[in-house]
């Protein structure tokens, strides 16, 4: 069971909002002293936030909506660049996916894990081949267009 | 695991995109004074915190489509917030955040308050001492009640960078409020 000194230093490293750890509250239930400056701390800290919550009373929603309905069409700005950041990584990625299908058909006639297979077809292995490498290649094509298409929104549609 | 807030927020950003403008309204009620506060710590002002959390819900709302239901819709918006207000500022001169005595609720007792007022000025103290950016943090922790990751994902900095700031200020409300416990034993 930790002591007294531990059980501070972890109410002091709690979140907001965070459930209290276990071994923790059993440490405040064993120990009153703990109990009410953990007590103590949290009713202060919550009593901040919701002090300065109830603090502001300007509203903006009017003259907010006003602006919005005076939008003339959906306008997607770069202002959150998270997707943008993340997106030369995908495309890294499908690049890769990619490559490695298109070199792997290609590359599956040289293999002598597959000389049974070049026996017994022959010419024809180059036939087939072929056609997988196509079929693969249009659900490869089918699904990068598919992952990449936006979805509809205000903008895409006829005012 | 999403909140019923959270869920809710999730479908009220999805009518919108869908072309329900006026549903957008909830949310610009739910966070104006959030935005607002952040805007008074940049701009002192209380005129242009108004125009500038104006320009955030609207710059909020024609980005909607691109919030990508990955943490809480106010981490989101509050970063937007953040970096709207960080780029203004840089146009003009360095960030400048200050705070304002007006974070005492006056529904509390009169100890209570004086509680809060001990630390929320040992909280102010402690944040004229670090640079700004730290110095948010702690707003956003202590006046705000934001988590350490909606705090990570406004400013930008590594959670436990957060966590630091955050457990020195609360060491420093702790040694002041010992004084004050036998006092407020009964009422706990």
């Amino acid at each position: 069971m930790m002591n007294c000194e531990q059980a501070m230093q972890r109410v002091l490293m709690l979140d907001n909002g965070q459930q209290i750890p276990p071994a923790l509250e059993k440490h405040l239930a064993a120990c009153p002293a703990c109990r009410l400056e953990a007590r103590l701390l949290g009713v202060v800290v919550s009593s901040l936030s919701a002090g300065t919550r109830s603090a502001s009373s300007d509203a903006i929603s009017e003259r907010v909506m006003q602006a919005i309905m005076a939008e003339p069409r959906w306008l997607e700005e770069d202002v959150d660049n998270s997707a943008s950041q993340q997106f030369p990584h995908r495309l890294f990625a499908w690049v890769v996916a990619g490559v490695v299908i298109f070199s792997s058909m290609f590359l599956v006639q040289y293999s002598d894990s597959f000389r049974w297979l070049r026996d017994s077809m022959g010419v024809m292995l180059q036939v087939w081949l072929s056609v997988a490498l196509a079929l693969m290649l249009v659900f490869f094509i089918g699904a990068f267009v598919a992952s990449h298409l936006s979805k509809p929104t205000y903008a895409s549609r006829p005012r | 695991m999403a909140s019923e807030q959270e869920k809710e927020e999730i479908e009220i950003v999805d009518r919108v995109v869908q072309g329900e403008r006026e549903v957008f309204r909830v949310l610009v009620e739910r966070y104006q004074s959030d935005v607002i506060r952040l805007g008074m710590r940049f701009f002192r002002n209380r005129e242009d915190a108004l125009d500038f959390a104006q320009d955030v819900m609207v710059r909020t709302f024609r980005n909607l489509a691109g919030w990508r239901r990955q943490g809480r819709f106010r981490a989101w918006l509050m970063r937007l917030a953040y970096n709207h207000a960080v780029n203004m500022k840089r146009r003009g001169n360095e960030p400048m955040i200050t705070y304002e005595d007006h974070y005492l609720d006056t529904n509390f007792n009169p100890e209570r308050q004086m509680l809060q007022r001990e630390a929320g000025t040992t909280l102010l103290e402690a944040m004229k001492s670090l640079p700004w950016r730290f110095a948010l943090c702690l707003d956003l922790f202590f006046f705000f009640g934001m988590t350490y990751d909606d705090i990570s994902r406004v400013t930008g900095f590594p959670v436990n960078t957060i966590k630091s700031h955050v457990f020195r200020a609360k060491s420093q409300l702790r040694s002041v409020l010992s004084g004050s416990i036998a006092e407020v034993y009964d009422e706990l």
